[in-house]
């Protein structure tokens, strides 16, 4: 609980930042929340010889809606997420997904781009920014550039940032039925990471027909995974329970969780198929005229 | 002071040490910070079994800030005795010398300026280990081929129990019913939200060891610090200032104590040492961990005839063997009239951490197993699990009633227990919720289970006998309680001076407690086995009483009012036939310091006594047939669980956990309230969370809290508490410990509201933890039972665990 020394670096500018790290290289982890990096320094697992510190750089810290995109600055702490009413209006399915995210006090000072950085499997953010086709954003030396949330988990704790680049920025498009997502967790105590999670967000036609839908899952891989199979297989679907049925099932076959003490892969696969279907019923719940029709 | 109204004993006085512990102003041990202290880190075995070929310390010694490194072999010369292996004769140091045996063993201490460069240090020491294969799994433990922990010994069995009535084999045979099971308790930890931490201080010219501890018993560690270090007892003072929760495993005697006040002698400065979370999961006492093998011998009509139960605990890598098998071997037959006991109890080392006080101690373990039991004879025999209870309880006319293993139960209405808390459930509208649930397809269950929890037990030379406390009201007019045990948490000060106030009528902000010091407090035993409510409380009402005496004598002489017409009320001493005759007390307290030539020649001068209280009924020998009595008093609570269980994903929600428990008197309502509920929900996280758990390789899988789970507060269900007071006859108080029984309920309890909920398909419950995968597994196993049962025309769903003879 004790790390090893570090030498502490607080640059001023997202530049500065970048050239830090492009100086250090390897040898420097950049802290945002602190969240994650701390209690992994603390059990010396990560051993950074520098820490840049984001916190002193202004400017890194917003919600803002913009082209039909909202855009969520690196260093936006969790618990600002869950008090902005821009998401609550444009993309409630991140309130509800940080709602269990953690516990009240990480959420005070985690932050969303620490988050996606750190690329837990079994974390919340991932999967929703799937489900919702977001963008990074990140700079670098060489300059800025966006990826596909899909292509930015690669690995176990381990995305497709360079080791000299730092993320900005997730845009995240406004999904055109906002009520028409959800966030399902399962965890084995209040605040713990997901045993397995499912984020979902669909957007149907007045015939209930299926017009898009993104499915994103955590805890189901050695990253957080777009369903992007099960998408397919559903867009231009009516959301019949048969249907829902083969896509649960579908879930449960590309599903290649890790066995952990969260749960064995089979477990893991079991519940997710379960959670998937109720997702989707609990959306599709919501799209009922009778519950308030389907925006 | 005068005008204020005291306080009786049972009532609601608000817990004096809340305040400063919610507002930050305690002082733990850490908080203890001695000019120039240095720090201690330990290096530690990543080993469960290995043997150590040799510890390099130089690169350690050679970090800024190090002032020295030392080893097992270092330390060894210095000890005049060592503590216990688990057999006599078989030497275990402080510090590893030969051999590791479990994950976390200290083998090395380094000391440093700051802990951080006593980390670094840590790190920097190079230890050359040559593996051996891992002994893990008790029962592989036991077979001859095994791997030793000791190799001083002919197996990893370190200790046995045998007790048995006569011709119980016969009692078997004319059974109309034998059933069988093989139930099983997880290990866990107690996790104090403080962990431990040690700090000592020598001063050379004195010759005086202080030493400040989180021990639940100072005394007791004050003599151990002295007798492995050869220090005079009389030079050593121990200190436990605010201690952060317990719950057992502080308890216990741990290398890193002697350690740190060896460095501290050795360098002359003082050092510290504060344990981190993940040293605490990995040495840190842990508990429960035992398979039973039970059979019970049953008439047709439910009565429960004869139990026979095999014990396999798994002790760790036990230094010296805990208490945890007697307490469970003897009290199997729990709160039922059973009159035919066998039991064979294995304790087994294995190279897990050591085992040992983990809240409800071994009596968990014996009731768990005898209330699920009692729930698996009920099945068999198509019998209602209530009625079977009510039908087997020991009436509350044969108390004090002694047991088949020589237990001698106090008091206990045990049927009356359990039907209010049935009616604390509305267990009939409960079923008929539940019903009406089942046809929406809810999954609910309700359980109903009684457990009973020993308390202050004593035995030959462990820790228990008896407690002291020693009031003095001061010249000025406070009131002095020094108590021979400490107190981690659970407001023992509160209590005393309840008790003190009650008996001499002054009022509660002018008495004060003082413990955990073993200058300045009488010699006592360490807190455990909830014994402070019996052998303490009942100490400080004999010192009150003394008390009370010597302030109306003093009186009587002054008043010249014969003594028995005299009373306090109102910070005054009265006749109660005129009560305007009368003296103050702040009076007497003057003339018993100022003019104690108005003091009866026959008291002594002052106002300080002593008061004792013994453990009542202890038997210190068995009797020829190996019976005896180690507890004086034996609280119970019935609990009434419902549960709703998710059968696609096996998550259990509870929906109430409804308990009335009988503790005997209460002495503060808030106090054994608080109890409860911090002990149920203890419990809760015991059957549903917190697990400890060591891979094949014996490398524990559960080191920090992201792995071990705790519950939150989150978990915490709807708990309703109902109170029942039957009184212990055999102390003066009555009361009869409410530290434990509330952890005792949940295990049972909620895997019978499990089983209760998934009857549909003929659900099992076995063992703990109730885990979301185990309960799905648990429904899978069960549904294809049924399956294979049905296709075999055979509708008892084929018994796995047990055997059903007769009927
Ligand atoms: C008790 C506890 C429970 C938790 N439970 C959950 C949970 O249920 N669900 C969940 O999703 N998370 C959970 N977390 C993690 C939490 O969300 C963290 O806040 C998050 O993982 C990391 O964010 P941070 O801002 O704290 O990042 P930091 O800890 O500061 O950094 C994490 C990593 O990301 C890198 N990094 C940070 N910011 C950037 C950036 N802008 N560009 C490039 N790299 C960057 C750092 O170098 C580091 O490697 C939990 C954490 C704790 C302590």
């Amino acid at each position: 609980m004790y790390p090893v020394a570090f030498d502490y670096l607080e640059p001023r500018t997202l530049q500065e930042a970048v050239e830090l790290l492009e100086k250090w290289g390897e040898n420097a982890s950049i802290l945002a929340g602190g969240q994650s990096l701390i209690p992994l320094m603390k059990l010396r697992i990560a051993r950074p010889r520098y820490l840049i510190d984001l916190n002193r750089i202004p400017g890194l810290s917003y919600i803002r809606e913009q082209d039909g995109c909202v855009h969520i600055g690196a260093l936006t702490r969790h618990v600002e997420i869950e008090e902005s009413s821009v998401v609550r209006e444009k993309i409630p399915i991140m309130q509800e997904a940080v709602r269990v995210l953690a516990d009240g006090q990480v959420r005070n000072l985690g932050t969303i781009g620490g988050a996606i950085a750190q690329a837990d499997p079994a974390g919340d953010w991932g999967p929703v920014i799937l489900a919702l086709n977001a963008r990074i954003k990140c700079l670098g030396p060489k300059g800025g550039r966006e990826m596909e949330a899909m292509d930015f988990f690669t690995f176990a704790y381990t995305t497709a940032l360079q080791p000299d680049e730092v993320v900005t920025e997730i845009a995240i498009p406004a999904p055109s039925a906002p009520r028409l997502g959800t966030y399902v967790k399962l965890e084995r105590v209040s605040g713990d990471f997901a045993i397995v999670s499912v984020a979902v967000q669909i957007d149907r036609d007045k015939d209930g027909i299926c017009r898009d839908i993104g499915i994103g899952l955590g805890g189901a891989d050695d990253r957080p995974i777009k369903a992007v199979p099960v998408e397919a297989l559903l867009r231009g679907q009516k959301l019949s329970p048969k249907a829902i049925d083969i896509a649960a099932r579908r879930i449960e076959e590309i599903a290649s969780p890790i066995s952990d003490l969260r749960g064995s892969q089979e477990y893991k696969k079991e519940v997710l198929k379960v959670i998937f279907r109720r997702a989707l019923e609990r959306v599709i719940e919501r799209a009922s005229p009778t519950t308030g029709g389907s925006r | 002071m005068e005008d204020r109204k005291t306080v009786e004993i049972g009532d609601k006085v608000r817990r004096r040490e809340t305040q400063r512990f919610i507002t930050g102003t305690g002082t733990f041990v850490d908080d203890v910070r001695l000019p120039g202290s240095l720090y201690v880190a330990f290096v530690r075995s990543p080993y469960a079994h290995a043997r150590i070929q040799g510890i390099e310390v130089q690169p350690a010694l050679s970090l800024p800030g190090v002032r020295a490194a030392l080893t097992g072999k270092d330390l060894a010369p210095h000890l005049t005795s060592v503590r216990g292996g688990p057999k006599p004769g078989i030497k275990i140091y402080p510090l590893a010398i030969d051999k590791v045996r479990h994950v976390g063993e200290p083998l090395a201490a380094v000391v440093a300026e700051t802990r951080y460069q006593a980390e670094d240090a840590a790190e920097a020491v190079i230890v050359d280990f040559d593996p051996l294969p891992p002994v893990i799994d008790p029962e592989k433990a036991m077979e001859a081929s095994s791997p030793r922990l000791f190799e001083e010994l002919d197996g990893n069995i370190v200790y046995e129990l045998h007790f048995s009535t006569p011709d119980i084999d016969k009692v078997f045979k004319q059974a109309d019913h034998v059933v069988s099971a093989r139930l099983s308790s997880h290990r866990f930890t107690a996790c104090p939200i403080e962990p431990r931490a040690y700090c000592a201080q020598f001063d050379p010219v004195s010759g005086f060891l202080t030493f400040w501890g989180t021990t639940a018993g100072a005394h007791g560690l004050r003599t151990r610090l002295a007798q492995m270090l050869g220090v005079a007892e009389s030079k050593v003072r121990v200190i436990a200032p605010d201690i952060g929760g317990s719950f057992g495993v502080k308890n216990s005697g741990y290398q890193e104590e002697v350690v740190t006040a060896f460095i501290a002698l050795k360098l002359g400065t003082p050092v510290k040492w504060a344990e981190t979370r993940i040293e605490h999961l990995r040495t840190a006492r842990q508990g429960r961990d035992q398979i039973h093998d039970i059979q019970a011998a049953v008439k047709n009509d439910g009565t429960i005839v004869a139990i026979k139960d095999k014990i396999l605990a798994d002790l760790g890598c036990s230094y010296g063997v805990d208490n945890s098998i007697t307490s469970s071997a003897l009290y199997v037959p729990g709160v039922y009239q059973i009159q035919h006991y066998q039991v064979d109890a294995y304790g087994i080392a294995t190279n897990k951490a050591v085992h040992g006080s983990l809240r409800g101690i071994g009596k968990a373990d014996a009731s768990f197993i005898i209330e699920r039991m009692v729930d698996i004879i009920a099945r068999d025999l198509s019998m209602n699990p209530i009625e079977i209870r009510r039908k087997n309880f020991i009436p509350p006319e044969a108390f004090p009633y002694r047991n088949v293993t020589g237990a001698l139960y106090d008091s206990g209405r045990y049927d009356l227990c359990l039907t209010r808390a049935l009616e604390l459930a509305n267990y009939e509208k409960e079923k008929e919720e539940k019903k009406r649930l089942k046809e929406k397809g809810v999954y609910r269950g309700i359980g109903a289970v009684l457990v009973m929890e020993p308390t202050s037990s004593s035995r030959l030379y462990t820790t228990g006998g008896y407690a002291t406390c020693r009031v003095r009201i001061e010249p000025s007019g406070t009131v002095s309680i020094f108590s021979s045990m400490g107190d981690q948490g659970q407001g023992h000060g509160t209590c005393l001076s309840q008790i003190v106030a009650s008996r001499i009528g002054f009022p509660l902000d002018k008495i004060y407690e003082i413990r955990g010091d073993t200058l300045v407090t009488p010699f006592g035993f360490g807190t455990g086995s909830s014994r402070s409510s019996i052998v303490l409380m009942n100490a400080a009402l004999v010192a009150a009483n003394k008390l009370r005496q010597r302030l109306l004598k003093i009186a009587s002489r002054n008043l010249r009012i014969p003594y028995d017409r005299l009373t306090i009320e109102n910070g005054k001493i009265l006749d109660r036939d005129n009560p305007n005759k009368s003296v103050e007390l702040r009076d007497i307290v003057r003339m018993a310091y100022g003019a104690i030539y108005l003091v009866p020649e026959d008291e002594e001068p002052g106002l300080e006594v002593t008061g004792y209280f013994i453990n009542p009924n202890i038997d210190y020998v068995a009797d020829e047939m190996g019976r005896m009595n180690t507890f004086s008093a034996y609280p119970y609570a019935a609990i009434v669980a419902v549960v709703e269980v998710d059968i696609e994903t096996g998550f259990i929600k509870i929906v109430k956990y409804c308990t009335v428990h009988d503790c005997g008197t209460v002495i503060n309502p808030q106090i054994v309230e608080t109890q409860h509920y911090g002990s149920v929900v203890q419990g809760i996280g015991g059957a549903m969370y917190e697990q400890i758990l060591y891979d094949e390789e014996g490398q524990l899988l559960t080191s920090s809290l992201m792995d071990y789970k705790l519950p939150t507060a989150e978990e915490v269900p709807d708990i309703q508490l109902g109170h029942l007071v039957t009184p212990s006859p055999f102390t003066p108080l009555g009361a009869k410990g409410a530290g434990e029984t509330g952890m005792l309920g949940p295990p049972p309890a909620l895997a019978s509201a499990i089983e209760d909920a998934l009857s549909d398909f003929g659900v099992e419950v076995r063992s703990t933890p109730y885990t979301p995968e185990k309960i799905l597994a648990l429904i899978r196993e069960a549904k294809k039972r049924g399956e294979v049962g049905q296709a075999s025309g055979d509708r008892r769903k084929a018994p796995q665990t047990r055997r059903v003879q007769g009927a």
